[in-house]
Order: structure tokens, then C-alpha cells, then sequence
């Protein structure tokens, strides 16, 4: 068998498992869970994410990031008897992936202990993921465009209905990194804006948070291989969001050759954020159709939704 | 003659075996390891771990030799022995 790793740099006993190239650490199994955890703590009281009795509603999609946050977070929370960890789930109605990421939310639900709401596109908006695709083959909007707008819709009236006041999601660094690129090359400053991990109180929304945001996806992995979280086996059939997907890869080959790339980036478009506007995204009214907030006169679900639903 | 067993998890699983076990000639390392499982199961598993530009699999996965990520050993030149157990996780993104 081949030799043992150096020993951990944090406890000076057991042999080390994993090498952060950022920083040169290197960390046993249980250090390095203690470390997530107590980064995803400090991410928390540094932003002040939660009051000490906020009913939580956790956005868990059965990826490996949002059951790591569902575990995570109960465990932190159990410091504060007051404050409560709910599920949430989406249903967006994709045959295959959908099905495996719901079952491993529900087990691991019953395991902790957490109760959970699940919402489906059908019963939201009347129409499936794979309805959606299946009518607009041949539109100029990628899947991921329809699915994002109407998940976070769905989100917060999920969150909204568990009488949630905080929405946590398990954006990780990686997400963090790519938004913030993302919005840079489109120039859209107003969404470079809403990415702040903290989120705002805003008319309608329940304030979304993101305590995982400084986890990098390659720690959220070892950590949930050595929590013993199950991997989804089946990827999403319409992941393609084209310039997300060049700026990931981009990112990824970055941070192989210059580790701490991602953290630079993310850092950089904290520091940025609150010289645009506040640092908040100002909505305008009540959109005209369905009265949720909205910038224009009809929301942008309502704008897809008429769309979709023109020739049923 | 060196015998590792691969383990692949999550959508790698689906492209290859969820466990294989490999018979080595001589002496062969992590990269080998990987070269050889992408010519026996083609351009499906090659696609999900390989990158496209510096043809490596560490941006896409996370490798551990017997339970230790490869980085904190030799990376891919890390030497394999007879018993060792590699298991390969993908970083998807999504979550």
C-alpha cells in the first residue's frame, strides 16, 4: 500500500487526507470537517445571516451542496433551541434527475429530523420542466433561463409558505466566483449587485442567504464522500448554460494553476458590491398581473409564463 | 503483476462501473491509472473527468488513494501499490 501523508498541520496527530492548495494546510478527516463547519459558522455571524430564533427554510435539491448545508446547519442551529431548520424542495418535473434528488432529500429529512415542503412546477405554473423544454426547442432561451426564473419563484413562496424568514441556499464558492464573472463580462451590474451572501430585505422576499458561500465545491465534495452523503448519480438532461459553463471550466482550470483564483474573485466582487446602488437591488412595484415584486409592470415569470401557456 | 480496485462515484458511475479492479503490469502511476479508464470506457467518462484543454482530470475530480486526496501525495504521478484502493468523485457543479 503506498506510504502514509504528512500529519495533519492542525492537530499534529493523524496523518493528513487532504492538502488545501490555498493555504497549504494540511488536514485530517476530522479537522477538516471541523473546518467546513466552522466556516460555514463564521460565513453566518459574519453576515449576520440569522437572528438567534429565525425559522430557516433550507433550499435542498438532493445535489451533494444542499444536503451538506440541511446537515450543517441543523447541527449549528442546535446551538440555538429557538431557531428552526426547514426543508424545501422544488419539484421542477424532470423525469430521471428530479426523482433520485427528491428521495435523497427525503431520507435524509426523516434522518435528521427536518420537516419539508416539496412544490412542483406543475402545481406553481401548470407546466413540467420537460413540457417546457418540449415547447420551446426551437426558442432562443436555454432551459436553465425558464428553470431559474421560475425555481427562485418557486423558492420563496415555498419559503414564504413554511412561514420562513430566511431562505438559505448552498450557492458554494464556486457559484459565488462564476456569478460574479458572469455579470462582469455581461456588465450587469444591477445582478453583480444581488449576489452578496447576506441578501436584503426586499418587499415580497423572503431574504435569501447563503452561508455556504465560502466552501469551495471541492471541499463540499470530500466533505459530503466523508460525511457519507450519497452522490446523485443522474446529472440534470438540460444543464447547459453555455456562458456559466465556459466560465466554470475557466475558473476550474484557474484555480489548478493558481489556487486561491475563486477566493480572489469572490472577494473582489464583495468588495465591489457596495458601491453599486447600496449594495442592494432596488424593485420598483408590484407586478401587474400576479402582484409579486417586480422592476417593470409584469414580472419576469409572468412575461414566460404568458409565453408558454399562449398556445395550450 | 499490481492489482487497484477503482471506485467511481456519482455520474461517473453512470459513464464507467461503480468498482473495477484493475491488473497493472509494472510500475504505474495515478495518471496511468486514469489514461488507462478512459481508453476502456471511451468519450463518456473521458468527457466528465478529463479537461478539454490541459487534458488532466483534477479540475473536474477529486481523487484519493486509499482515502488520501492525491494532491497531498505526488498528484498524478503519485505511484500506485499492490491493495490500493483510488476512488474518483466528480465535482459537478449544481446542488
Amino acid at each position: 500500500m503506498t506510504e502514509a501523508a504528512p500529519p495533519c498541520t492542525k492537530c499534529h496527530e493523524k496523518p493528513s487526507i487532504y492538502l488545501r492548495p490555498y493555504s497549504g494546510e494540511r488536514l485530517c478527516a476530522g479537522c477538516f470537517i471541523d473546518f467546513v463547519r466552522e466556516r460555514v459558522a463564521r460565513t453566518i455571524a459574519r453576515f449576520k445571516m440569522f437572528e438567534f430564533d429565525s425559522r430557516i427554510a433550507v433550499g435542498v435539491s438532493g445535489g451533494k451542496d444542499s444536503l451538506n448545508l440541511l446537515h450543517l446547519l441543523v447541527e449549528i442551529e442546535e446551538k440555538f433551541p429557538r431557531a428552526e431548520v426547514i426543508a424545501v424542495s422544488i419539484d421542477e418535473g424532470v423525469k430521471g434527475y428530479r426523482d433520485e434528488a427528491l428521495r435523497l432529500t427525503e431520507e435524509a429529512c426523516r434522518r435528521l429530523g427536518v420537516e419539508s415542503l416539496i412544490l412542483s412546477f406543475e402545481e406553481l405554473f401548470g407546466l413540467t420542466m420537460d413540457e417546457i423544454v418540449a415547447k420551446t426547442e426551437d426558442g432562443e432561451l436555454t432551459p436553465c433561463s425558464y428553470c431559474g426564473v421560475l425555481r427562485r419563484r418557486a423558492m420563496n413562496e415555498a419559503a414564504k409558505r413554511v412561514g420562513a424568514d430566511r431562505l438559505a441556499t448552498a450557492h458554494n464558492l464556486d457559484d459565488m466566483a462564476q456569478t460574479a464573472l458572469l455579470n462582469m463580462m455581461r456588465g450587469d451590474l444591477r445582478r453583480l449587485a444581488t449576489m452578496h451572501p447576506a441578501g436584503s430585505d426586499l418587499r415580497g422576499f423572503v431574504r435569501r442567504v447563503k452561508p455556504f458561500c465560502e466552501v469551495p465545491e471541492r471541499e463540499s465534495t470530500l466533505y459530503a464522500y466523508l460525511k457519507g452523503v450519497e452522490f446523485q448519480g443522474v446529472p440534470c438532461p438540460y444543464a447547459e448554460e453555455a456562458m456559466r459553463t465556459d466560465i466554470r471550466l475557466f475558473l476550474n482550470r484557474m484555480e489548478v494553476k493558481r489556487p486561491g483564483t475563486k477566493f480572489i474573485v469572490y472577494r473582489t466582487a464583495l468588495s465591489i458590491i457596495p458601491k453599486l446602488r447600496g449594495g442592494t437591488a432596488e424593485l420598483g412595484g408590484l407586478c401587474k398581473a400576479c402582484g409579486e415584486p417586480t422592476q417593470g409592470e409584469i414580472c419576469r415569470v409572468c412575461q414566460l409564463l404568458g409565453e408558454l401557456h399562449k398556445d395550450i | 503483476m499490481v492489482q487497484v480496485r477503482v471506485r467511481m462515484l456519482g455520474t461517473l458511475r453512470d459513464a464507467a462501473a461503480d468498482s473495477e479492479d484493475l491488473a497493472l503490469e509494472g510500475e504505474v502511476d495515478v495518471s496511468g491509472i486514469v489514461r488507462r479508464l478512459v481508453e476502456e470506457h471511451g468519450e463518456r467518462l473521458a468527457g466528465l473527468l478529463l479537461d478539454s484543454v490541459l487534458l488532466n482530470p483534477l479540475p473536474n475530480a477529486l481523487i484519493l488513494l486509499n482515502g488520501v486526496e492525491i494532491n497531498n501525495l505526488e498528484g498524478l504521478r503519485t505511484v500506485v501499490r499492490d491493495g490500493d484502493v483510488l476512488t474518483l468523485l466528480p465535482i459537478a457543479h449544481g446542488g
